[in-house]
């Protein structure tokens, strides 16, 4: 700015040396007068005219020439700052109009000179000669200044020039900062090492409102300037630290990274890599909702893309992985796995299988119908499972596509497709499957045979392809391919042969020479899929019918027949096992039977009773059932093997009972029973037994009642009658019998050992018996019950070989009081 | 007006840039991994054709057909060349084998289809200054055969003369004369 103000002054300045030439002192009067004498040497003048008139012009020479190296020095200045400065603008129309003025208007220097030098001589030369001097002035005018007005001309406009540059570069700073540009880092750099911190704390100070400022205002520039060294810089800031790296480029960091990826891509991966992973893992484990919500919409696309690029690079990354993820995830959460697929896979299965159960179960059902029958006997001749076929009926048969594809280049000649599917790439599909063709052919095929690629399987869809001379018809279908629909196709491909076989071989790719008829041809193709399953549906039914109506005729009565043997069988089983089960009924063979309708029951027994009772049995159990009882009650003679085992075996009964003892005999159905009993009424039962044994017809019983002997014996010491302590216990059990059978009375039996004379020994046997006769009394024990005896002898089975001490005792004999009171 | 298919392929040997020069072509993308094509490779690219009096067809559906590369264990099946309007037979300029080996491709080729028309590519050329490109192409000259149109200095990589080759072959194919 100041230059501009400075530069208006100078130009006045310049005016007012113009404008004033009366203060000229002595010294330059001198010098003028030199130059007069010089002009008058060269005769241009008249030295008497012209002293004094031509002092203004010098002097204006002189001032001109003074103020011309005055601007010299100050041009000179404004180039030393500015260097290097590239060639000034011409002078503007304005600069140079002044010295052309000046040039013009001698009239006004002639009154200037006037007003400067009244001298009278002069004044009347002028009068005199104002014509002459004019000239001579003009010319000297011309001599003297033409050059010199050239040079101030050309320095004024030279120097209106680099103001109107100044100016310029005022108003248009671009240039001035180019100017500066190459010294800035210099000067930059000079302080630098002079006052680092000053520096950067001016610099500091300024840095983040200037660059907010210009983020605000132009923050494409600033992307753009940043954008070369963004991928460094950010390198580094990461390193250091990366927080507040966030927080600095937050605001512009959209539009850097977008110009950086335009220029740079590489470089900008390479730069925010090793950030990525631990960034995203971290977020991951913060706030793994909002990665989650984040990546799920693009997802699903980003896989897409990715797909499209390179289609096994996703998979090669997951497949590592696949496995251990997913177990992972099952282990940890089991239902969200399965909610994640459910709605993906569970609704493509359920959806399927519904499909193809809905049809498996129509097939189950129909089993015996004639459909089912058929399938049954295909199953049988083509030597698969019938499950096979099921499945196989169970996805119908569709046509996706048909295409006719020439030959040899493989280009497609014509095609029908669905209207309502999506339709195949058929270009494609033609080129591939031609190459196909010819690969099989090349590799497979090779050894002068003439065989065909016929068909390929994918799945549960299939490709059959059929070949003519130059072109090949290829259906995709789905489902089993019927055997009638290739028998289709072939005529098919026989009749557009034979409508369009030129066509066809010259064939260069141009569809629509192909007659529409051929068309026509293929769309029977595609719309026989449907009703084509019908159509078999009625074709086979026609034998069906008439083998389901044999076999119905057959079958119906064999089975109600083999219905009703069933429920006979159960019925005599049923009573059989009653009749077994009934215990005076199980050792005889009885047979149930159900003949006509009646329930027979054959057999023998020995008696009505139990020909009556059988009976009954088999009513209870078919309460309904027509009876018709042919047992026969037959009187069986008694085997006297059996009935003498029979005898022997109530005999060994009976002496299991306490007090019996019995022997039987047996001969010609007499029994003949001796033994003992200890009470009268067993004598009873005893002839009872024997007389309930079949073909026992006389029972003779010779059993004598016995009451029963005590076992228990009571010893004495040698010579001594007295009774023990120890044997007191023996008294009370004796007691006890007696109170049990009070029947019974007892005789007591003392013995004694056979030391010592006999009668000594019966006495002392005797007295042995007393005492215990005395015990007993004593223990309440009626005397009349009780009889004291003596043996001169030991008891039995004491013999000399025993121990003495053994003979010395008493025995109990129980005896029937009637007999003792006898 | 209509669209007319066409079958080009692309011969030569193993990794001289076919598939990269379909790519190229077809999908405007390079990359530098080599993967070897196995058997065939089908593309298609549909070109406008340029509008001429009493032209019937509107667009030109190119299916182009890349082989897998002729080895010296493995030579090119002949029945995928069968009914090729059109084939670039392409060389790799850093391996001189490759170059050698055109004339025999060129012959396999027109033993199949006598009126095909033929363009020769050597390619990966900017691997190479362009004078002694310029040298190649004068040494290995086709032109005195009348099926091949013309030679040409192709990238993959840059995409130098890439659409110009299927550009020209598929012109003559449709407009032979």
């Amino acid at each position: 700015m100041s230059l501009f103000q400075e530069n208006p002054a100078e130009i006045n300045q310049l005016e007012s040396f113009n404008s004033q030439p009366n203060h000229l002192n002595q010294e330059t009067e001198v010098e003028v007068a030199k130059l007069v004498n010089l002009l008058v040497d060269l005769q241009i003048i008249r030295q008497d005219k012209y002293s004094n008139e031509l002092i203004p012009d010098s002097s204006e020479t002189l001032n001109v020439s003074s103020e011309s190296t005055q601007q010299d020095i100050e041009v000179d200045n404004a180039e030393g700052e500015k260097e290097n400065q590239e060639d000034l603008p011409t002078a503007t129309p304005a600069a140079t109009e002044k010295p052309t003025e000046q040039l013009n208007s001698p009239p006004e220097v002639q009154n200037e000179l006037e007003v400067s030098k009244p001298s009278e001589s002069l004044l009347e030369y002028y009068d005199e000669n104002v014509e002459e001097l004019y000239d001579a002035y003009k010319r000297l005018q011309v001599l003297l200044l033409e050059p010199e007005l050239a040079e101030i001309q050309a320095l004024i406009s030279n120097f209106a020039q680099k103001i109107a540059n100044f100016e310029q570069q005022i108003y248009h700073p671009e240039q001035l900062i180019n100017l500066l540009l190459p010294i800035v880092d210099k000067l930059i750099q000079a302080k630098t090492q002079e006052d680092k911190d000053s520096i950067a704390a001016a610099i500091a100070a300024a840095i983040p409102s200037a660059i907010s400022l210009e983020v605000r205002q132009e923050p494409q520039k600033i992307a753009l300037a940043i954008a070369p060294e963004i991928a460094v810089a950010i390198k580094e800031q990461i390193k250091l630290d990366p927080a507040t790296m966030i927080e600095a480029l937050t605001p512009i960091i959209d539009r850097v990274i977008e110009n950086k990826r335009e220029e740079d891509k590489e470089a900008l991966i390479a730069a925010i890599a090793p950030l990525l992973p631990p960034a995203i893992s971290q977020q991951i484990r913060k706030h793994p909702q909002e990665i989650a919500q984040a990546i799920a919409p693009e997802l699903a696309e980003a896989i897409k893309e990715q797909n499209k690029i390179d289609e096994n690079a996703i998979s090669k990354a997951l497949a590592s992985e696949m496995g251990k993820a997913i177990k992972e995830q099952i282990v940890i959460e089991r239902d969200a796995m399965v909610d994640a697929l459910y709605p993906v896979i569970g609704s493509t299965i359920s959806k399927y299988m519904a499909d193809a159960i809905r049809s498996i179960n129509e097939k189950i059902e129909n089993t015996f119908s004639f459909e089912g029958i058929n399938r049954k006997i295909r199953a049988k001749i083509q030597g698969v499972s019938e499950a096979e076929l099921i499945l196989k009926e169970a996805i119908p048969f569709t046509v996706r596509a048909v295409f006719l594809i020439h030959k040899s280049s493989g280009l497609l000649i014509a095609e029908v497709q669905p209207e309502d599917k999506e339709k195949l790439e058929s270009d494609m599909v033609a080129g591939m499957l031609t190459a196909i063709r010819s690969f099989v052919n090349d590799c497979i095929a090779r050894s002068g045979d003439v065989s065909e690629i016929d068909a390929i399987d994918y799945g549960n869809s299939k490709i059959v392809l059929e070949v003519a001379g130059y072109c090949y018809l290829s259906v995709v279908t789905q489902g089993k391919t019927p055997q009638w629909y290739i028998r289709q196709m072939q005529q098919t491909l026989y009749n557009i042969v034979q409508i369009a076989g030129n066509e066809i071989e010259t064939f260069a790719g141009d569809p629509d020479i192909i007659p529409e008829k051929v068309h026509e041809l293929l769309g029977t193709l595609i719309k026989i899929g449907k009703p084509a399953a019908k159509r078999q549906g009625f074709r086979l039914p026609g034998l069906l019918v008439v083998a389901s109506l044999l076999l119905g005729v057959i079958i119906l009565p064999w089975g109600f027949w083999q219905y009703r043997q069933d429920i006979d069988r159960r019925l005599e089983k049923d009573v059989t096992q009653a009749l077994t089960s009934t215990p005076e009924l199980a050792v005889y063979r009885l047979e149930a039977r159900v003949s006509d309708g009646k329930l027979q029951l054959l057999g023998n027994l020995p008696n009505q009773y139990l020909r009556t009772k059988a009976e009954e049995i088999a009513k209870k159990i078919a309460p309904n059932q027509l009876l018709e009882n042919k047992i026969i009650a037959v009187e069986v003679p008694p085997n006297p093997v059996d009935i003498a085992s029979e005898i022997k075996r109530v005999t060994s009964t009976l002496n299991k009972i306490n007090g019996i003892t019995v022997y039987s005999l047996y001969s010609n159905g007499k029994v003949f029973v001796k033994g003992t009993v200890s009470q009268i009424e067993d004598g009873e039962k005893i002839t009872q037994a024997f007389k309930q044994i079949p073909g026992v017809k006389t029972v003779t019983n010779t059993v004598q009642i016995q009451p029963q002997a005590i076992a228990t014996r009571i010893y004495f010491d040698s010579g001594s009658a007295e009774l023990k302590a120890i044997n007191q216990n023996k008294i009370l059990q004796i007691k006890a019998f007696l109170n049990e059978y009070p029947n019974l009375s007892l005789r007591i039996m003392g013995y004694s050992d056979p030391i010592g004379s006999l009668d000594t020994n019966l006495k002392l046997a005797q007295s042995r018996a007393e005492t215990i006769k005395n015990a007993l009394i004593t223990q309440g024990i009626d005397p009349k019950r009780l009889q004291a005896l003596a043996a001169p002898t030991p008891p039995l089975g004491v013999d000399s070989q025993k121990p003495l001490w053994l003979a010395r005792c008493v025995e109990f004999q129980p005896v029937v009081s009637k007999e003792i009171n006898k | 007006m209509s669209t007319i298919s066409k079958k080009i392929c692309l011969v030569g040997d193993f990794g001289v840039g076919k598939t990269s020069l379909i790519r190229r072509f077809v999908e405007r993308e390079f990359s530098d991994q080599y993967l070897s094509t196995v058997g065939v490779k089908i593309s298609r690219k549909t070109i406008e054709l340029p509008q001429k009096i009493e032209q019937k067809f509107e667009k030109l559906q190119l299916m182009i057909w890349d082989l897998e590369g002729h080895t010296k264990f493995k030579a090119i099946a002949p029945s995928y060349l069968q009914g090729g309007s059109g084939a670039i037979i392409v060389a790799d300029v850093t391996r001189q084998e490759t170059i050698d080996r055109l004339e025999e491709h060129l012959n396999l080729f027109l033993s199949i289809n006598p009126k095909g028309f033929i363009i020769i590519a050597f390619n990966k050329s900017d691997l190479f200054d362009e004078e002694k490109m310029e040298k190649l192409l004068t040494t290995y000259d086709f032109s005195q055969q009348a099926q091949v149109l013309s030679s040409y200095a192709t990238s993959a990589k840059t995409g130098k003369d890439v659409d110009i080759i299927f550009e020209q072959l598929a012109y003559k194919i449709v407009f032979p004369e």
